[in-house]
């Protein structure tokens, strides 16, 4: 039977990327790099995902062999595709975009995030759309403001000092043990329909408000990394 | 209030202004280039509060009961800096507009989360597809010989886009078939051609407009430059299509839409595109149809 392969989808520069490859290398992680999508072998037919095939590290992985995908960036930057002619950096980096936001929506293994419509792994909302949710999801919240020309002065959600971040994996919170702000942080992210979501508030306890949201938090830390790898594979292992 | 945002010369944005200053609706105009000249705040929390400014008017958010949005890419507006503060402002009151649109409670012909799965041609196909249209068989690849199997699978096959940029959409010929070796750079789409007659539909709320467009151009919106000619005429649908048409645009949360239909020799309807920003007054000009005051009915 053909190797299962863990697809982590990330900029090269992304050295915390790297390490999980490194550390999920016993479930067959590999990086996909902005450059693959340079190489020849991609192939998707919308409707046919089962046919589809996907590049990493030099190796064609037919869509059968995929377990999961973390995807670690929104878009591809053109100025990632140093291997293509400066004035079609941005016509290809537009293409490729379009092309893994398809390819990602059809796959059905286990992904964190899922796309959007426009950003390859979540909604990537503007600050006050963030805030409009957590709203909506009855969680309070410091409003955002926007001010154009900007203010020089401090905004007033800098009057909030960050008091606690709780990192979402699926059904998993990490962070401080507080059953308030674990809640608001999960119902935020339902609201964005996405499992891998870094929500941060001011304040704890029935007095938390929600203050942003980053759709790539830091999953470096071990607990936080086993369970990323438990989603996207079934269960954590060791590294080998 | 009606709020219009995007540039004067823009002929759908005019259309509908122009239907909208004849009922003596109040309509305020956002020219984009005049970016530098608003101010905005926008406070979102519980409620969604703030205002648009300039030297002369000051509209409140919470006045403006509906949008019409047709804005261009700032950085390509001539008023607008290249760099420093200039379009640092023109962006962060774009950025500004565009994340109301998304939130506020006012009608908005379209919302930006809507109109984003157009940035990718074959995501919205598989919008397209499950909202219960046919659509053309369709390769997205970097590999030259699947691109090659792929077209003698179909005999003919035309090449576009992936994403939104606008492409001519072109028959692949033999005298490419040697920059079939370029596709290893870039991932790109090759689509089964389907020989039929082109039709548009606009669909606004619950209304329909269709038109028919005869030409021998592969891609009858640039037939003009190749020495052709498109014709374009008002049509009725099928019942069962127009209903169609109306579920795909309400599916996708487009209360105006520009749906791209091919009906072919045989009787079978596909769908090639949901356009979420039409250039509706091409075929107003030529049909007719009063498109600008359905959109302009909608909006009061």
């Amino acid at each position: 039977m053909a190797r299962k392969a863990l697809l982590i989808i990330a900029s090269a520069s992304d050295e915390s990327a790297k390490r999980l490859a490194t550390l999920w290398k016993g479930d067959g992680a590999r990086l996909v790099l902005p450059r693959d999508l340079s190489r020849p072998g991609w192939r998707y037919q919308p409707g046919q995902v089962e046919s589809s095939v996907a590049l990493a590290d030099g190796e064609l992985i037919p869509e059968r062999q995929i377990s999961g995908v973390l995807t670690r960036l929104g878009s591809i930057a053109e100025d990632e595709l140093i291997e293509i002619a400066p004035a079609d950096r941005e016509y290809v980096a537009r293409e490729m975009n379009a092309f893994l936001l398809a390819w990602l929506s059809a796959l059905s293994c286990p992904m964190l995030n899922r796309p959007g419509s426009i950003c390859l792994s979540g909604p990537n909302w503007r600050p006050e759309q963030w805030a409009h949710a957590a709203s909506q999801a009855g969680v309070p919240v410091v409003p955002a403001r926007r001010r154009v020309p900007y203010e020089s002065g401090p905004s007033p959600a800098s009057r909030y000092e960050p008091a606690a971040t709780i990192t979402v994996v699926g059904k998993k919170c990490f962070g401080p043990e507080d059953k308030f702000v674990r809640e608001g942080a999960r119902r935020i992210a339902r609201r964005a329909n996405v499992e891998l979501l870094a929500v941060t508030f001011s304040g704890s306890g029935k007095d938390a408000r929600f203050l942003s949201a980053d759709l790539w938090p830091n999953i470096s830390a071990p607990d936080v990394a086993a369970a990323v790898q438990e989603h996207l594979v079934g269960r954590p292992r060791r590294s080998s | 209030m009606i709020l219009f945002w995007g540039l004067p010369g823009d002929s759908p944005l005019t259309a509908v202004a122009d239907v909208l200053a004849r009922r003596r609706v109040k309509t305020a105009f956002l020219d984009q280039h005049e970016s530098l000249e608003w101010s905005v705040e926008l406070n979102v929390g519980d409620s969604i509060s703030g205002y648009l400014r300039n030297g002369s008017q000051s509209l409140d958010f919470a006045e403006i009961k509906s949008a019409y949005l047709r804005p261009y890419d700032t950085r390509d507006l001539a008023g607008v800096p290249s760099e420093g503060p200039g379009q640092v402002h023109a962006l962060g009151l774009g950025e500004a507009l565009l994340g109301w649109a998304d939130i506020t409670p006012a009608k908005v012909v379209n919302r930006p989360s809507a109109m984003t799965p157009n940035n990718s041609k074959p995501y919205q196909s598989m919008q397209i597809r499950a909202l219960g249209f046919a659509v053309p068989e369709t390769l997205v690849t970097t590999d030259p010989e699947a691109a090659r199997q792929f077209w003698e699978k179909h005999g003919t096959v035309i090449y576009k886009s992936v994403s939104s940029v606008r492409s001519i959409v072109s028959k692949l010929s033999s005298k490419q078939a040697a920059r079939l070796e370029n596709v290893k750079w870039c991932p790109t789409q090759f689509q089964e051609h389907i020989a039929g007659t082109d039709y548009r539909v606009h669909v606004v709320g619950d209304k329909l407009f269709a038109s028919e467009i005869e030409s021998r151009a592969d891609d009858y919106r640039y037939a003009c430059r190749n020495g052709g000619e498109a014709k374009i005429k008002a049509a009725r649908l099928p019942r069962e299509v127009a209903d169609r048409c109306r579920r795909l645009a309400a599916g996708v949360n487009l209360p105006v839409a520009g749906i791209d239909l091919r009906l072919t020799p045989t009787g079978e309807w596909y769908c090639f595109e949901v356009n979420p920003s039409p250039g509706f007054t091409y075929y107003q000009n030529a049909t007719g149809q009063p498109i600008a005051e359905a959109i302009a009915q909608f909006l009061v």
